[in-house]
């Protein structure tokens, strides 16, 4: 009798192991239809921050999208809407690849150029519909460039160009726009070591050939632009305005003011009239990077507040150490303005973006969701958008159309 | 192989055989069952000679090079009960001692676990623990790795061959490593698990989730414990194995004893090479001659993995002292040297960057048991050990797969794994530990261990390239670990209960590090101190003569590295709030003897596990800067069963299976956003696993040569690299499904004193992956021989 329950035992266990044996990963499984009308490209991060998926959606000012429905893409650096028509394009790591992912009948990788392992791109300038301009790599005093096609995926140019770095100084770039015959390309020097910048600094180059042509700097603020999103922005009459950072992840200076430098309509050299001190407007914040120019010398900027920060996670990946507000700054009234939105986590690598309806939508990583809202400048009305489900943090916001 | 290395291997081989050559003649017989057979394996030793010999397949044995006396014979072997015999030798005569032994256990021998009366006691402890007595397993040629991989709950993850970084986990969680109970990372590289030979090990110990007293290390998953041979006696064991990649692994220990004076000698050393030149399938290669550049796949080798390992030991002292039963003082040294072929991605290839690795240690050890009307017993052991670390890397040039250069960096800078430099860092390990078990009656003793441990170590890059930010500095780490513990037995020893605390200390400092200040970052000396304090419980209980029942509950912790804390003064900012991971884990098992007829052995054993543990340090993932900081909570739950069969002792097979689910355990995220994830089994975590292992033992062939077939196949259900519920499934990452499968044959000879083996690993020659894109070497081939005299 014992055996015989021995024996049935056994056979259980047999039959339990031979069903898991046999049962692998799933597939697709209650996922909807991808809506291939989609424009907008919400680029998320799986709750550990380790997963990294794209979000096809037509719609930002309305509804609801889910992680599940996302494409789950290989951990990139730096993601960029460069080219406008459909297309993201993200800076691959295993192997180095520059991955075009386009909108098809699926999300899919449509297109890789393979690259060096040095590639760190930074500041980039969008030339036209096919092509950009972007720094792929600092060495030293070195500025290594390169032109890309995006319709292509062939790199077209490709240059560089010196400037001075004092010792135990390196360099990192900031920002990139043109600027009648040239283009201000903004950029760090700071300390090895610790990241401190003490010095706003802009290199002059010639538009057309990319050499050097002049540089300035500036001591009011430090930490010229952002990096990895395009921070600097023309207005209507031409003249070209970028932001000091010099929190933590920029500048790294809390000695120094936050705020907006100019450089004028085809002038080579940082406006000594003007400076908007963000800091003060924003009751002793600093600004984070994230914006996007709505016209009529507003924009719509990201603020840290400073006294909410903790311990922990200092790219507020993971965590909420960084809790952001939102204001519309007015740069000729030097005012600022906080939309009434909830307080937004991380450390805001997104930047907002125009719809094609006009409206400047932004993410709002919120302590009970995730969020997508709008701001209308013409009325001034803030709206919430789309709501996101499944994600630690929506990191980026991007436009393929 | 280096020319020096090749004389100090074959010197050793000689020094050590020296005692092997001198034997004569002595005491022989016959060791059967009641019923007249021969049993193979059993042991025979002369307690005041320290003197032994081991039955061949018809009992036989014979133990030369005795005097004449009045002895002691112990008979002992795993599936028997012991035999004690008072005999004496005389003059010019040959001493017989016959004798048949009572069938006491049904335990299976061969590739099984367990065996010595030490690993039963063992196993019958509290712990949920697997005692592998390896000694079968020697004529094999098998690491300690690969033999870990067959024991259920147990995971390894190798990113690549012979020497490459791997990752042990048990039933979810990181284990700790030790060797005879000293955390194995200062020991130094050569002895990771993956480099020291098996024929060097007596037994492996593997605690799962309840780590007892005696072994001082933190972990939330358990613990692994090697013990080497130190068994005082005399006896030599000398390997040497070959095969596909050129791979050469040679190993020689020994023991020379005097019972007289008591004096011991002792020595091992070992030596593994290998080019790791395996294919690697669809390597992706560019090819820069076409506009625009374009790439296509292509079957290459590794070219840049070569591997090389080594150690040497020598213990002197006395045993079997009034004031010591072991005193051994010892002096040793090892290193490794390796090429490096890829970072912790398969792109891009490493084409010159190299590691290498010193080690100078001395140690000593003592015990006496028995003190105070024996009822006190005293072990001892102190380590200290000195590691040089290089680390070159300031190539410019970008390799490919094929092995040949892409192109030639711009960057002065930019090595090929990261900033380019010649790292040299020297690292001084004291570690010691005391253990002191008083039996208060028979069946009642306390016990306490102490273990502790410092680490200073200074890094300096004095061939600095100009812009590089490796900086000269300087970092101490000090542990202890203090575990008070109590065990009893009751009811004819049917009941057996440990109970324990363990205080956890650790000191860390570094001189110069990124801070966190106010928002913003400087540089600055930093230190921390953490502690913990936490306990366990155990019972086990045999039901019947077929059953035994264990249950166990530990609250455990991992303390956080000097890294974790205190960063690199680079690129990884020092977090000293972070707090120790831990853990509360519950373990259910049993094992029965299903069938124990005198043909047939069947047995199972089961096991259920439940983890819960909080507060897991992660690094997060910055770009140019990152820290760790305390973040998950995970629920680990699952079983595991082990199927074992002896079929007239000539055929043997082992099935086991593990399921395990280890799950997200954060409700929210951000403080009240729910977490989608909770609840869902962690990335890049394999969730069910088996082995299958079996071999028939042909005996007395080819003039008394046992010859054993065996097959062994390893199972991994394919997972995610991200989380299950995260995008769409037929777009996700996956890590496939492992089925790989192992052939072999060895051959022994009289008294398996030799052996031959012959094996074909990855006979399928399948794309294997534990890692992320990380393949595995393919088929192979190698052989080992082995001589051994106890």
């Amino acid at each position: 009798m014992i055996m015989k329950r021995n024996v049935t035992l056994l056979g259980m266990l047999l039959l339990l192991s031979a069903t898991l044996f046999f049962s692998g990963c799933s597939d697709d499984e209650g996922t909807d239809p991808i809506d291939l009308s989609s424009e907008y490209i919400l680029e998320v991060r799986s709750p550990d921050g380790a997963t990294m998926a794209m979000h096809p959606v037509p719609d930002l000012t309305q509804g609801k999208a889910e992680i599940k429905n996302a494409f789950e893409v290989l951990f990139s650096w730096y993601v960029a809407d460069w080219d406008r028509s459909g297309a993201v394009f993200g800076f691959d790591y295993n192997p180095y690849y520059f991955s075009k992912y386009e909108l098809t009948t699926t999300f899919e990788m449509t297109e890789q150029i393979p690259l060096d392992d040095d590639y760190t791109p930074s500041a980039n300038l969008r030339l036209d519909n096919d092509h950009v301009w972007f720094v792929k790599q600092i060495d030293g005093g070195t500025i290594h460039w390169a032109i890309i096609n995006t319709t292509t995926m062939v790199m077209d140019d490709e240059g560089s160009f010196d400037l001075t770095v004092a010792e135990g100084k390196e360099l990192g770039a900031g920002f990139a726009m043109k600027n009648g015959s040239n283009i201000i390309f903004g950029y760090r020097e700071a300390d090895a070591e610790t990241g401190k910048d003490d010095v706003v600094k802009i290199a002059v180059l010639d538009a057309t050939t990319y050499e050097l042509e002049s540089t300035d700097s500036d001591d009011r603020s430090s930490g010229s632009g952002n990096a990895y999103s395009q921070a600097a922005f023309r207005t209507e009459d031409g003249d070209v305005y970028f932001p000091t950072l010099t929190y933590a992840y920029a500048g790294n200076n809390p000695d120094k003011p936050c705020g907006f430098m100019r450089v004028k309509n085809n002038e080579t050299t940082i406006d000594d009239t003007y400076f908007l001190n963000v800091k003060s407007k924003v009751n002793n914040n600093n600004l984070t990077g994230p914006l996007v120019y709505l016209g009529d010398d507003k924009v719509l900027a990201q603020v840290v507040r400073e006294d909410l920060v903790e311990n922990g996670d200092y790219w507020g990946v993971e965590s909420d150490i960084y809790q952001n507000e939102w204001y519309v700054i007015d740069l000729s009234a030097e005012t600022a303005t906080k939309l009434d939105v909830p307080l937004s986590r991380g450390n805001g690598d997104g930047n907002p973006i125009m719809t094609a309806d006009g409206l400047a939508a932004f993410v709002v990583n919120a302590a009970n969701g995730n969020f997508i809202y709008t701001y209308n400048p013409t009325t001034g009305e803030t709206k919430k958008g789309i709501t996101y489900v499944g994600a630690n943090v929506i990191y980026k916001l991007h436009n393929i159309e | 192989m280096p020319k020096m290395l090749k004389f100090w291997v074959f010197s050793s081989i000689w020094v050590l055989s020296l005692p092997a050559l001198a034997q004569k003649t002595g005491i022989s017989g016959y060791i059967k069952t009641a019923d007249g057979k021969g049993i193979l394996n059993s042991s025979i030793l002369v307690v005041e000679t320290s003197d032994g010999a081991v039955s061949d397949s018809t009992g036989y044995y014979h133990i030369p090079s005795v005097r004449p006396g009045k002895y002691t014979i112990i008979i002992s072997h795993v599936n028997y009960d012991t035999e004690v015999v008072k005999a004496e030798l005389r003059e010019g005569e040959t001493l017989t001692v016959s004798r048949q032994l009572v069938d006491r256990t049904s335990e299976l021998a061969a590739v099984e676990i367990t065996g010595k009366t030490e690993s039963q006691e063992l196993r019958e402890k509290p712990f949920h623990v697997n005692v592998i007595d390896v000694q079968p397993l020697q004529q094999k040629n098998l690491d300690i790795t690969r033999v870990l991989t067959q024991v259920s709950g147990v995971r390894v993850r190798q990113n690549a061959g012979l020497g490459s970084s791997f990752d042990l986990t048990l039933n979810g969680f990181k284990a700790a490593q030790f060797i005879n109970g000293i955390p194995v990372d200062v020991y130094g590289s050569a002895y990771a698990f993956n480099s020291i030979p098996l024929n060097q090990v007596d037994r492996i110990e593997v605690f799962k989730g309840v780590v007892p007293v005696h072994l001082g290390g933190d972990a939330l998953g358990g613990a692994v414990n090697i013990i080497t041979r130190n068994k005082i006696r005399n006896n030599l064991n000398v390997s040497y194995a070959a095969g596909s990649f050129n791979t050469h692994k040679a190993s020689v220990q020994g023991m020379f004893t005097d019972a007289r004076t008591g004096f011991v000698l002792s020595g091992s050393a070992f030596f593994n090479y290998s080019d790791n030149s395996y294919e690697m399938k669809n390597m992706v290669i560019t090819d820069t001659t076409t506009t625009p550049i374009s790439t296509y796949t292509k079957d290459v080798r590794r070219f840049h993995d070569d591997f090389l390992s080594y150690a040497a030991k020598a213990d002197v002292g006395v045993s079997n002292k009034k004031f010591a039963d072991v005193l051994l003082a010892g002096v040793g040294f090892s290193g490794i040297r390796r090429d490096l072929q890829t970072g912790s991605l398969q792109y891009p290839a490493i084409g010159e960057a190299t590691g290498e690795e010193d080690n100078h240690h001395v140690s000593l050890r003592y015990s006496k048991h028995g003190l105070l009307n024996k009822k006190l017993d005293l072990d001892g052991f102190l380590l200290l050990n000195t590691i040089n670390f290089v680390f070159v890397d300031t190539s410019s040039r970008s390799y490919q797969w094929d092995g040949t250069v892409f192109r030639v960096r711009t960057s002065k800078t930019a090595g090929e794994l990261g900033d380019k430099q010649i790292y040299r860092a020297t690292q001084k390990d004291f570690s010691q530990r005391y253990n002191i078990a008083y039996h208060i009656t028979p069946n009642q003793s306390l016990t306490l261990n102490v273990i502790s441990g410092t680490t200073t170590q200074k890094n300096t890059d004095p061939n600095k390239v100009e812009g590089t930010s490796v900086d000269d500095n300087s970092s101490e780490y000090s542990k202890m670990i203090i575990g008070l513990g109590h065990d009893m037995t009751l009811w004819d020893e049917k009941l057996r209960s440990t109970a324990y605390v363990k205080y956890y200390r650790m000191d860390a400092s570094i001189d110069s590090t990124l801070r966190w200040r106010g928002g913003y970052f400087d540089l600055a000396p930093m230190d921390a101190v953490k502690t913990f304090t936490g306990g366990g419980l155990g019972f086990s209980y045999i039901i019947s003569d077929r059953i035994l029942a264990k249950v166990s509950a530990e609250y455990a912790c991992r303390l956080p590295t000097t890294y974790e804390l205190l960063g690199d003064g680079i690129s990884t900012v020092a977090n000293v709030s972070l707090k120790p991971e831990v853990s509360m884990n519950y373990n259910l098992g049993f094992s029965s003897k299903l069938i124990t007829g005198e043909e047939l052995l069947l047995t199972f054993e089961a096991a259920g596990f439940y983890r819960k543990a909080k507060d897991f340090i992660r690094a997060t993932a910055g770009v140019t800067r990152s820290t760790h900081i305390n973040y998950d909570k995970v629920l680990v739950r699952g079983a595991e069963g082990e199927l074992k069969l002896v079929l007239d002792d000539k055929l043997a097979i082992r099935a086991n299976a593990t399921y395990q689910q280890v799950l997200d355990d954060n409700k929210y995220i951000g403080g009240s956003l729910p977490n989608y994830t909770y609840g869902v089994q962690l990335p890049n975590t394999p969730y069910f696993f088996g082995n299958f292992d079996a071999e028939y033992r042909f005996k007395d062939v080819f003039s008394k040569l046992n010859i054993i077939p065996y097959y062994n196949l390893l199972y991994v259900n394919e997972f995610y690299l991200g989380y299950e519920n995260i995008a769409r499934g037929d777009r996700k990452y996956t890590i496939p499904m492992q089925l790989v499968q192992d052939i072999g044959i060895t051959a022994s000879g009289p008294s398996e004193k030799y052996s031959v083996s012959l094996e074909c690993s990855n006979i399928m020659d399948e794309e294997v992956y534990d890692n992320f894109r990380l393949q595995k070497p393919g088929r192979a081939f190698n052989f080992k021989i082995t001589y051994f005299i106890n």
